[in-house]
């Protein structure tokens, strides 16, 4: 299946057409990745939002696992909106494939796309509440 | 496009005059790598370093993975740095482009460039903490 064909599976994305997510997918790269490889890195500064097609990845900050993204779900986009270092740290538990996706590329996709800025906002929300909550 | 413009695009070689990017340059080689093709075996000993162009790779440790490395990162910095072997085994996820630098010519330019070698002696820590972490 190719990217754009992924991209457009997942719900997450029903809001874009085909004309937005082809201009993604354009850029964007498909990976397959082993289960216990690492693709972000908590405190460095990267410049890519991951789109889980299928597995799963868990998100882990000072060594503790904090969030697990399954297929259909993102991460990596609080950096692409704040433009900060990793907040965390990432690793696929089984074999994952994801679509990654530049920051501008990303953005680009966001500002066209209310309904999914909306989606995004909110999640983002979420995890940094959760984040504020667990470590006070 | 020339190695030269390939490097001046990556975010890590932002502090890195055109000169020594010139002569860097004129060392390095870009090489196409095909998906699943092994450029560090663990364990080995084995120069290069290798900066990602296109494409992404898996590292791994006594067979398990542990990280990935995509477009703009490099691999293989340990080794040139310490002189030992391989730390890991670094295995193309699909087909990929890198440039491959010859150890001397990568402790020269890091030499010349305080702002790269930091980031790169940033980056080798952060490696080697997981490492030992890990094992």
């Amino acid at each position: 299946m190719s990217v754009v064909e992924d991209l457009e599976a997942l719900p997450v994305f029903a809001a874009a057409t085909h004309e937005q997510l082809d201009q993604v997918a354009k850029f964007a790269e498909e990976i397959d990745v082993p289960a216990g490889a690492e693709l972000t890195h908590e405190g460095t500064y990267e410049g890519t939002v991951f789109v889980v097609v299928k597995g799963s990845v868990a998100i882990e900050r000072h060594g503790h696992a904090v969030n697990l993204i399954r297929a259909g779900d993102f991460f990596g986009e609080i950096e692409a909106i704040d433009g900060g270092p990793r907040m965390a740290t990432s690793r696929a538990i089984e074999d994952t494939r994801v679509v990654v996706v530049n920051h501008r590329d990303f953005n680009d996709l966001i500002d066209a796309v209310p309904e999914l800025r909306e989606q995004v906002m909110t999640a983002m929300e979420e995890r940094l509440e959760r984040v504020d909550r667990e470590e006070g | 496009m020339a190695v030269v413009e390939d490097l001046e695009q990556l975010p890590i070689f932002a502090g890195v005059g055109r000169d020594q990017l010139g002569t860097l340059a004129k060392y390095a080689e870009e090489q196409q790598v095909a998906a699943g093709a092994r450029l560090t075996h663990e364990g080995a000993y084995e120069g290069p370093v290798y900066i990602v162009l296109d494409g992404w790779f898996a590292i791994e440790r006594d067979g398990r993975a542990i990280d990935t490395i995509g477009p703009g990162g490099f691999f293989g910095e340990i080794a040139a740095i310490d002189g030992g072997p391989r730390t890991a085994t670094g295995r193309a996820l699909q087909d990929a482009r890198v440039v491959v630098i010859s150890p001397r010519q990568f402790n020269d330019v890091l030499d010349d460039a305080p702002d790269l070698r930091a980031i790169v002696m940033a980056e080798m820590e952060r490696r080697l903490a997981k490492i030992d972490q890990g094992d």
